[in-house]
């Protein structure tokens, strides 16, 4: 293959992956987003506030826990059994 | 009164929703139809960069393709709806660049918006689906001996009819494993719709939902799921027919 095809080949891929990562990114950026009132959806400021207490939501804690344990426990019987 | 749950057999419910839902039937399924198919227009060259270019990048690069999809993909819709809105970035990108009448006679931007629109829910359906294509086509590519490539070289095959008589034909397993697995999961796909589409862009699984917890009618909503299962096992059928599922690169 020529190195034109080579380049044209990777820039193609490189789009690709950009479209697969680029919700990934906005969900990184938003996470340092100031919001004032209730919706995280326009960019107003940024801050490390969101990250400083990650575990200080009592009920977001316990559904993450929740999570944490089906996933653990559907593992483990798929490790066992297979399917 | 005691109230009792009588069955009586009715194919009237079938007809009824075929005629009342077959519109958005059919737009479900050109949606999945054409992300499929620009999703495949991405996948391909992409597994081909895993597979002859990756060297031992290879492992990485497949890993990157599946990672996204480890993330819920409503947070993802939810981010493109971000991405995509009227003062969102793409849109601004798309005016800086003047492509915005390119984009309106191409019907992608309409009244100057790009989501509630059908191209961002095609979008969407297909940065969803884009790792169910690229992996069966990588695992396809994968089993192509490269002595055949060496042979075709030998030849004096140039790198065009090399692709299209060794690399293409042997790659096509590949292709029907893909379309079978992103076709499905796109025609039956909720998220997508209702937050990267507005109401004329409502695909067949929004109108179950709405058919059985919204309007509690549960014999259409089960006649409609009836009718879309015998679509998509049809379609099945059609791509399977002549095949064996062993020669599938089934990830």
């Amino acid at each position: 293959m020529s190195r034109v095809a080579t380049f044209l080949l990777g820039l193609w891929s490189a789009l690709a992956y950009g479209l697969l990562y680029a919700p990934i990114a906005v969900m990184v950026l938003f996470s340092f987003n100031a919001p004032r009132g209730r919706f995280n959806l326009l960019w107003q400021g940024f801050t490390l506030e969101n990250w400083r207490h990650p575990l200080r939501d009592a009920a977001l804690t316990q559904a993450f826990l929740t999570s944490l344990a089906l996933a653990l426990a559907a593992a483990c019987w798929r490790c066992c059994w297979g399917a | 009164m005691r109230r009792a749950t009588v069955f009586t057999v009715h194919w009237s419910n079938h007809r009824e929703v075929l005629q009342a839902h077959g519109a958005v039937l059919g737009r479900s399924f050109r949606y999945a139809l054409l992300a499929t198919g620009i999703g495949l227009v991405l996948a391909y060259p992409l597994a081909l960069v895993i597979r002859f270019r990756g060297g031992r990048w290879q492992p990485l690069l497949i890993g990157l393709v599946v990672l996204p999809s480890l993330s819920s993909y409503l947070v993802r819709a939810i981010s493109w709806t971000s991405l995509l809105g009227d003062s969102g970035p793409v849109l601004a990108l798309v005016h800086s660049l003047g492509l915005s009448g390119l984009l309106t006679t191409l019907g992608v931007l309409q009244d100057g918006r790009l989501l509630n629109t059908p191209a961002s829910v095609i979008l969407g359906l297909t940065t969803t689906l884009l790792p169910f294509l690229v992996l069966p086509l990588v695992v396809a590519l994968q089993r192509i001996d490269t002595r055949l490539l060496e042979a075709a070289a030998d030849l004096h095959v140039g790198p065009l009819r090399c692709f299209t008589q060794v690399v293409w034909p042997l790659s096509r397993p590949g292709l029907v494993a893909g379309l079978l697995l992103s076709l499905i999961p796109a025609a039956g796909d909720v998220v997508n719709p209702q937050f990267l589409g507005g109401p004329n862009q409502r695909m067949i699984a929004n109108t179950i939902e709405n058919l059985l917890l919204v309007q509690l009618q549960a014999p259409r909503a089960a006649a409609l799921t009836l009718v879309l299962m015998a679509l998509i096992s049809l379609a099945v059928v059609l791509q399977l027919r002549g095949r064996s599922l062993e020669e599938l690169p089934l990830p």
